[in-house]
């Protein structure tokens, strides 16, 4: 099983994320801020990946991305935003985050960019 | 709603799109023909009825350019079968170099490249190899019926979707630069890869041999016979130790007993059965063709 912490103020993005990955043997965390983010990785276990937003109210994602390094916690992060300047990409990258999604995205482009980091694909429920 | 087209009009245009190109429109999907004939006949703002009574008897100019553009299917994107990438920079690509003469470039065909996300693929894929300085070099042709296509993947620009279809985010800040909404491959990929209109049904004007021919999803459209010739003509153009690889869901059975399948970490590699055995060692589980 394959356990996805969700980190975005917009709930419309948690319900669809949620929807894209309705058939995989997956758990879903769910935050709405980075602060709300750090709290779950620290006290709620092991995440296989994060899919984080950039812009976000109290601590946005680079923040976050920065938090979660100086934390010492490994596990992967995937940047779910607008933004998609070159220097913005090349930012998120220097800060850790290990692949990025812009928004609008689809069902398939989400799997295919949490499989290539998990390297693995999902275990589809029966 | 768009004029019905008769079965025996549409029948008339597959049969012709068979003869030049040979991909085989069933009567199943007559609907997509149509749908696509209906396409071409609003791009040069005409009536569909002027169209088809024009190229009726004889097809020519501008319809006839789109009526075989339209009619190939282009879909691709970076990193396609991305185990099949990974395996041939781990297996593959480390015989082909002990085999090179000093500055000898590993010389590469994509047969079928539609917009050129295959080519880009392996350019950027073999300059991270170049890098490291495990390969001496290389070239890559490109070649693809369609001139749209084509001039597509000349420019190198791609839309924001294209690229976020396959491309890791460390490649697409390193190989690509931003255009307004687009990205544009960089001139450091482009250098090495050389773009030709080419029909692989008719006479082949390119000069081999090639140590790698990638000919992915171009087969399974084509009607036994066309495989089988295709197939034995890639054999001639096809170095004693290269590899020729297909889809990740076509196979040789059938069509040659010239060439051997060998299975590295699951991706299917097709070498001539006359090929010394340096590359294959390594190999994780072989089959015949």
């Amino acid at each position: 099983m394959t356990n996805l912490l969700i980190v975005d103020d917009s709930k419309v993005v948690h319900s669809f994320v949620k929807d894209c990955l309705k058939d995989k043997n997956c758990k879903i965390g769910h935050a709405y801020n980075g602060e709300e983010a750090l709290k779950i990785l620290t006290t709620e276990g092991v995440f296989d990946i994060v899919l984080l937003d950039w812009e976000m109210p109290i601590m946005n994602g680079l923040e976050t991305m920065a938090a979660i390094a100086k934390s010492n916690l490994d596990t992967p992060v995937v940047m779910v935003t607008t933004k998609n300047k070159h220097t913005d990409i090349k930012q998120m990258l220097n800060e850790g985050v290990r692949e990025y999604i812009m928004k609008p995205f689809t069902k398939e482009i989400l799997i295919e960019k949490i499989e290539d980091v998990l390297g693995k694909p999902f275990e589809v429920l029966s | 709603m768009n004029t019905p087209i008769s079965k025996e009009v549409l029948k008339f245009f597959a049969a012709y799109i068979e003869r030049e190109l040979g991909i085989v429109y069933s009567d199943a999907n007559f609907f997509q023909l149509e749908s696509r004939l209906h396409q071409i006949a609003k791009l040069m703002n005409k009536k569909i009825e002027d169209v088809l009574v024009t190229n009726y008897n004889q097809i020519y100019g501008d319809f006839k350019k789109l009526l075989l553009d339209t009619a190939t299917n282009n879909e691709t994107s970076f990193f396609r079968d991305k185990a099949m990438f990974k395996s041939l920079v781990k297996n593959i690509l480390p015989g082909l170099c002990k085999d090179k003469a000093p500055g000898q470039p590993i010389r590469i065909w994509s047969a079928a490249c539609s917009t050129g996300q295959e080519p880009y693929t392996l350019a950027m894929a073999l300059n991270e190899e170049l890098i490291k300085e495990n390969i001496p070099g290389f070239q890559i042709l490109g070649t693809d019926f369609s001139e749209t296509a084509l001039n597509r993947a000349r420019s190198g620009t791609y839309s924001q979707l294209e690229v976020q279809r396959g491309l890791p985010a460390t490649h697409l800040v390193k190989y690509f630069s931003q255009v307004e909404d687009k990205w544009k491959v960089n001139s450091l990929l482009q250098k090495n890869i050389n773009f030709q209109a080419f029909n692989l049904l008719t006479k082949w004007s390119i000069t081999g041999p090639f140590d790698l021919i990638f000919c992915r999803n171009v087969l399974i459209y084509q009607k036994i016979e066309s495989r089988k010739d295709i197939i034995n003509r890639l054999y001639d153009y096809l170095s004693p130790t290269g590899f020729l690889i297909l889809g990740a869901t076509e196979s040789m059975m059938g069509l040659s007993d010239k060439f051997e399948s060998v299975l590295f970490e699951g991706a299917a590699f097709n070498r001539k059965k006359s090929a010394p055995e340096v590359i294959g060692k390594g190999a994780t589980g072989c089959k015949s063709a």
